[in-house]
């Protein structure tokens, strides 16, 4: 298994491959990935000056002259705000428009569609905590390991990701940037949510939403019934569903 | 559940969500005030369950139990020098049915501590998947050799230099 990382959006991207992957291959499945996200970083980006984003929240290019990839990108973060009763929101409290809550999810889901159709199978992409899976490594099974909230280094718990749930995303009230606001009723008791799922922008939204919507919000997801969630109290207790709990590695 | 969180999906209201949120409180409340007692002891199950419904304060009632050390026939051999509190051993809760499934914790005691709470029964049995507690050596039974990815709050350029991911990628996921 080959590892590549470059820096992009403020984090870093970590991608395997794996060996039996011919190095033109590889190099090519690579430069996919980067382009990807390098499109998304700078069409919104808010701390480009010159972004397509950065024009809209300075009031120069109206969301409706926008391009059509904004307003996708909008409508879906739109459609997640209703899913999530609110507790997911493409805006912030000073109005400004704020999509960086689903680039870099959209950013993974891309990449996941051009390393399949490059006839990749066995991949597994990593964008700041974030990750799509895809296929059986060597060793068996994609084990990952969540972070803990509450002590630096240290690793929470470590699960195998699945077919049904290839993709993981982790929120936090440390997380970098200001996309997560919480309402001011919410129980801020929760300071980690990890959400499984069979695509990266539902495990992501949903993490998120979960951060800012507190325990109501963990209700709803897991009723759905087709995500794996662990979620971590200020109190080091933790949280979780069935499903979680039958992804964790056995020792 | 499934009506409130339809509900909940399309209603955005402050007021409205506030509901929402009692109601949630409340079905919590009523499910810890259910399990405590099943869970405090074998034998005492009916009675506290009962009491403590009406009038009880008694809020630590897994935690002080002398009434269960003397009802119980202890399942564990005899302790040594154990003053009054409960025999060491593993005591098994009633199965609770709630609105979703069925929930069933064991209680392990040792030395008059409670050392362990075990889920036995924990999934939704009615089509629910609900969010319960989960402890610590439930989630890490680590394989740490053979981690590949950190999954965590978005770490930035800078952080990474820090994160465990670092290290991962540096050491190449030999596998």
């Amino acid at each position: 298994m080959s590892v590549h990382t470059f820096d992009t959006m403020g984090t870093v991207v970590s991608i395997r491959l794996p060996d039996s992957l011919a190095s033109d291959d590889a190099q090519m499945a690579l430069s996919m990935v980067e382009r990807e996200f390098t499109l998304r970083d700078e069409r919104f980006s808010l701390y480009k000056q010159d972004s397509e984003a950065s024009r809209i929240a300075r009031g120069e290019l109206l969301l409706t002259d926008s391009s059509d990839t904004m307003r996708d990108a909008y409508a879906e973060s739109l459609a997640w705000r209703d899913a999530t009763g609110g507790a997911f929101t493409p805006h912030r409290p000073d109005g400004v428009l704020d999509l960086s809550g689903t680039v870099k999810a959209d950013a993974l889901r891309a990449s996941d569609v051009v390393l399949r159709e490059a006839g990749v199978d066995v991949f597994s992409v990593n964008a700041g905590g974030d990750l799509v899976t895809a296929g059986v490594p060597e060793v068996g099974a994609w084990i990952t390991g969540i972070a803990n909230p509450l002590e630096a280094g240290d690793v929470l718990s470590v699960v195998s990701m699945t077919s049904t749930f290839s993709c993981m995303a982790t929120s936090g009230t440390a997380e970098r940037g200001e996309h997560i606001w919480r309402r001011p009723e919410t129980d801020a008791s929760f300071v980690q949510a990890t959400v499984c799922a069979g695509d990266i922008m539902t495990a992501d939204v949903l993490a998120t939403a979960i951060i800012a919507g507190g325990a109501e919000t963990l209700d709803y997801v897991t009723s759905r019934g087709d995500v794996a969630v662990l979620v971590v109290r200020a109190d080091g207790s933790l949280l979780g569903n069935d499903a979680f709990r039958n992804l964790v590695t056995p020792a | 559940m499934r009506a409130r969180a339809a509900f909940l999906a399309g209603a955005g209201s402050a007021a409205l969500l506030a509901i929402g949120w009692n109601a949630s409180l409340s079905l919590a409340t009523t499910n810890t005030t259910n399990s405590v007692p099943a869970a405090a002891g074998t034998s005492g199950v009916a009675t506290t369950k009962s009491s403590s419904a009406a009038s009880t304060p008694a809020p630590s009632a897994s935690a002080a139990p002398s009434d269960s050390a003397s009802a119980a026939p202890a399942p564990a051999p005899a302790p040594a020098p154990a003053p009054a509190g409960p025999a060491d051993g593993t005591y098994q809760g009633q199965a609770i049915d709630y609105q979703f499934g069925t929930v069933q914790v064991s209680v392990v005691i040792a030395g008059g501590q409670i050392t362990d709470v075990q889920n036995n029964i924990a999934q939704a049995t009615r089509g629910r998947d609900q969010a319960f507690p989960l402890l610590l050596n439930e989630v890490l039974q680590a394989q740490s050799a053979h981690i590949s990815n950190l999954s965590g709050a978005t770490y930035t350029t800078r952080a990474y230099e820090q994160a465990v991911q670092s290290a991962l990628d540096a050491a190449g996921f030999t596998g």
